[in-house]
């Protein structure tokens, strides 16, 4: 070493700055912000004393004593694994009746069930409040005017209906999951086990339901985490019975007087669940391997039903009917009703909200703007983002790069409701105040959704042959053009879908906005929060319709340029 | 235009196979030479090739082109600013681009006129004989087309170096060929000074002017291809040029030595400083068949001829030739024969090598 020591210093032909690295280091900057600072902050302020800044444990022994703030860990428990369970048990045989047997109809059935993915459970809420609310719910009526009793049977604020609603919404994790291990399950398996003089049902019973055994725990794990972190669905369903579940509590120590350490404290058993069961998700998946050895794509034999084909098919219909078909009439025909109780009759049958929600209300109309505007500009922060880490870890741009690929998935274990505390306890304060701002919300959007970004940038980034930039770079480019010229152009479907995958989610995004939005910069999700508590459902409907619209032409446009399967990262 | 100068150049992998890719090579690439650095995979002359790209950073040494130093442990000057061109094994032509495209781009990087950007690159695709497909994109090539690519795209920004990194690995025996004489009359048209990464000791033949032979991340032997071959310094050298036998021998006195029971005469070019164990190549067309004339006794003999005794094991007909494995007790030693030369399997052979094929390098 001694010896390079005294070596000359290499000459530079071009003395040309080379702003490459600006952009890198401007990068994790902008990573830190986003992830790190929030996480940071939520943990911090956990342990802080309120107000004065000393450490103390007191958030947590508060939290964690009174017997009010510990009922709500209790209902989300029960309403979560509820959810779970129920989702798991109605997923897996639709899963199986659509991947193996001759049931009819079953590619409509799959789009009616991928239509159930997309619809945000919150919107089916609002639209189970139109069909099953106590008094003026649709069935409800219906039932009433011939039973003629006061109210129908159904009420579904109730931890019951919280419980149904979701339930109907997870179905979709189960079903994937398990379809797709259905699909990859060679069939030789299970005709191992006829040949061997099992019957079908002891084939299915012992070879093919333990096969899928991990994509049904799989199935079940998702569903409950995305039921303990939910705060739409209780939001609408549980605060008018008066029943607070974890995410509601929360919302509740955000009313005045804000309780910010409190929350975060409040928050943690939330943060580790997700973290934990996260990870045992992980080791489950991982172990599925078993289940795919030999899994070619050969034609399979489906399963003949014979005369159970239309019993069963009743029973498959079911979860879409109540999933989408029942919902999204609902909330169609409540936006074209002047008045929502008088149901869509003729006199009645009206564009009046349309037209007041997109022109004559100017509440409405910023909501609109603010929702798709906040919403581009998360997914295009965060495909940046997730493509200039993806290409930093993936390079190894510099030793231990790949620790800043495992910062862009952090947020992953975060929930919303949790991740807008740590956002909100970051910024709302100097040096950088924003709440109030568009930027916060911005930053929650992007750091929400940035590991779905990551996650699809990440495999295509590594699938670009390194040559290719290096190429460019012996010819005199810099490493931020050869990205720029080489590296992006070929990624511009990754970086499309990205953009998407992002922008979907963000326009439907209520759990964070709602702890960081103001009237200035409400979105039409919290619009749709506040006209529910104004008790304004015609307005709900048309933002609820107007959400749907959009997200169902994008992703159709998406479909058609970018094909069936760009949407597949985000189910994993 | 530009010599490299590589002193002392050594490179590790962190990781579990810790070697050092590179261990302290010294090399100097004259101007205008085409240097081929050729070894077994794992040699190092990738990750070499690498380090003068600019792409890595040596543990220690450095690399100057011309008077300037491009590459210490300190500081390495980025690929951009070497003016040294990179042929990739798998040509790296860009798929979103089309060949016309692919050519330009070094000349918009250097922000050219956009008429000279067009002469320059009609010319270079000409050079090439690849105006027709200017507009195709890549996928509709051939691999061979695409190579040329990859060659015009390197060329047209004249660079001071070309680095050829497995150029013609991935092209079926024709092709190669053909590239093989494209490349060198690319070399003899500008002069460029070309570093080639082969495995193919073929191919380093045709291509270049000397051959640097590596093996574990040194450099075995430097020299001419005529040198490498007529005077390997190793066992290893022999064996990875042309082929050789190996025999084990034992160094009696000055250009003598004494194998499988025979004293032979051995060429005198090698320094005798050293006596004891050594190793005696012999390359197998070297070798032929003695005449039977009664006279069966081993060794060196009056006519300049080495006898060596010995039992065929095999025999295969190769149609140009007939390959003979023979066992000298001790030893095996390989030999093509004529193919009319047809002697049974566990017959008694006697053999003569001249003297002039027998060389001695250091016992392995």
């Amino acid at each position: 070493m001694a010896a390079t020591a005294t070596a000359p210093r290499p000459v530079e032909r071009s003395g040309s700055f080379d702003i490459g690295p600006v952009f890198f280091i401007g990068a994790i900057v902008v990573l830190a912000i986003l992830v790190i600072v929030p996480i940071g902050w939520l943990l911090l302020i956990s342990v802080q004393v309120p107000d004065a800044g000393g450490l103390t444990l007191g958030n947590y022994v508060e939290a964690f004593s009174k017997s009010i703030y510990l009922r709500p860990i209790i209902n989300s428990f029960v309403l979560a694994t509820s959810v779970a369970t129920i989702a798991a048990l109605l997923g897996t045989p639709l899963a199986w009746l659509i991947a193996r047997t001759d049931l009819p109809g079953r590619k409509w059935l799959r789009a009616l069930i991928t239509a159930a993915f997309v619809t945000p459970s919150f919107i089916g809420a609002e639209a189970w409040i139109l069909l099953a609310a106590p008094n003026s719910g649709w069935i409800n009526r219906t039932i009433a005017s011939f039973t003629h009793a006061d109210h129908g049977p159904l009420n579904i604020f109730s931890l019951g209906g919280a419980i149904f609603v979701m339930a109907l919404y997870n179905v979709p994790y189960t079903f994937t999951f398990v379809a797709g291990g259905l699909e990859l399950l060679p069939v030789e398996l299970e005709d191992a086990s006829s040949t061997l003089g099992a019957s079908a049902w002891r084939t299915m019973r012992s070879i093919t339901l333990p096969l899928v055994m991990p994509a049904i725990v799989a199935g079940f794990i998702m569903s409950f985490l995305e039921a303990i972190a939910e705060f739409g669905t209780p939001a609408f369903l549980l605060i008018p019975a008066r029943t607070q579940v974890v995410t509601t509590q929360l919302y509740l120590f955000f009313q005045f007087p804000v309780r910010t350490e409190l929350a975060a404290a409040y928050a943690m058993p939330l943060l580790g669940v997700t973290l934990g069961l996260l990870l045992l998700q992980r080791r489950i998946l991982g172990r599925r391997k078993f289940t795919v050895v030999g899994g070619k794509g050969g034609r399979r034999r489906l399963i003949s039903l014979g005369a159970w084909r239309w019993p069963l098919l009743g029973f498959a219909l079911l979860v879409p009917l109540c999933s989408v078909v029942l919902p999204y009439l609902a909330l169609l025909a409540t936006s074209l009703s002047r008045i929502w109780s008088t149901g869509p009759v003729p006199g009645n049958l009206t564009l009046y909200w349309y037209h007041w929600a997109i022109f004559d209300n100017a509440e409405t109309r910023r909501a609109i703007f603010h929702s798709l505007t906040y919403g581009a500009a998360a997914a295009t922060i965060a495909t940046i983002i997730a493509f200039l880490i993806a290409y930093t870890a993936n390079r190894r741009l510099f030793p231990g790069a790949q620790v800043l690929g495992i910062v862009c998935m952090a947020p992953f274990v975060v929930p919303g409701i949790v991740l807008a505390i740590g956002i909100y306890a970051a910024y709302s304060h100097p040096p950088l105040v924003l709440y109030g701002t568009a930027a916060i919300l911005i930053i929650a959007f992007t750091t929400r959704f940035l590991p779905i970004a990551y996650s699809n940038l990440n495999t295509m980034v590594a699938a670009v042959n390194p040559d290719l930039e290096n190429a460019a770079r012996t010819l005199g480019a810099t490493r931020l053009r050869a990205l720029r010229t080489i590296t992006a152009p070929l990624l511009r479907r990754g970086l499309l879908a990205s953009w998407l995958l992002v922008f979907i989610p963000a326009i439907r995004e209520l759990s964070s906005a709602i702890f960081l939005f103001t009237p200035r910069t409400a979105t039409m999700t919290t619009q749709i929060f506040d006209f529910t508590d104004a008790g304004n459902y015609e307005a709900v409907a048309t933002l609820a319709i107007l959400i749907l619209a959009i997200t169902i032409v994008i992703v159709s446009v998406a479909y058609r340029f970018l094909g069936r399967d760009f949407m597949e990262t985000t189910s994993t | 235009m530009a010599r490299i100068d590589i002193a002392g150049l050594t490179k590790s992998y962190i990781g579990r196979n810790a070697a050092r890719a590179v261990d302290s090579i010294d090399l100097a690439i004259k101007d205008g030479e085409v240097m081929a650095l050729v070894g077994p995979s794992g040699c190092g002359k990738t990750t070499t090739l690498q380090l003068l790209a600019g792409f890595l950073k040596p543990d220690a040494g450095t690399i100057t082109v011309g008077d300037r130093v491009v590459s210490t442990a300190k500081h390495v000057v980025p690929p951009e600013r070497r003016r040294m061109s990179l042929i990739f094994q798998s040509y790296a032509v860009w798929p979103h681009k089309t060949v016309f495209e692919n050519v330009a781009y070094g000349l918009r990087v250097m922000k050219l006129s956009r008429s000279e950007i067009e002469d320059r690159t009609t010319a270079v695709l000409r050079t090439v004989r690849m105006t027709d497909l200017a507009q195709r994109y890549p996928s509709e090539l051939s691999g061979g087309q695409q190579q040329r690519v990859a060659l015009a795209r390197a060329v047209v920004v004249n660079p001071e170096t070309l680095l050829l990194d497995e150029p013609l690995s991935n092209l079926d025996a024709n092709l190669r060929e053909e590239m093989r004489f494209e490349i060198r009359r690319i070399h003899d048209t500008t002069g460029i000074t070309m570093v080639y990464v082969t495995h193919d000791q073929t191919e380093a033949m045709v291509a270049a002017d000397r051959i640097a032979l590596m093996r574990g991340g040194k450099i075995a032997q430097v020299g001419t291809a005529h040198e490498i071959y007529e005077k390997p310094a190793t066992a290893f050298v022999a064996t990875f040029v042309g082929g050789t036998n190996t025999l084990p021998a034992t160094l009696i006195e000055p250009h003598l030595v004494e194998c499988c029971g025979a004293r032979l005469r051995v060429r005198d070019d090698f320094d005798a400083a050293t006596r004891g164990p050594v190793t005696l190549c012999i390359r197998p067309h070297a070798i032929g068949f003695a005449e039977r004339n009664g006279d069966d006794a081993t060794g060196y003999r009056e006519n300049g001829m080495n006898r060596l005794a010995g039992t065929v094991l095999r025999q295969t007909y190769l149609g140009a030739a007939r390959d003979y494995l023979i066992d000298l007790g001790g030893a095996q030693i390989r030999m093509a024969a004529p193919p009319s030369v047809d002697r049974a399997v566990g017959s008694t052979v006697h053999l003569d090598v001249a003297v002039d094929a027998c060389r001695v390098v250091p016992g392995d």
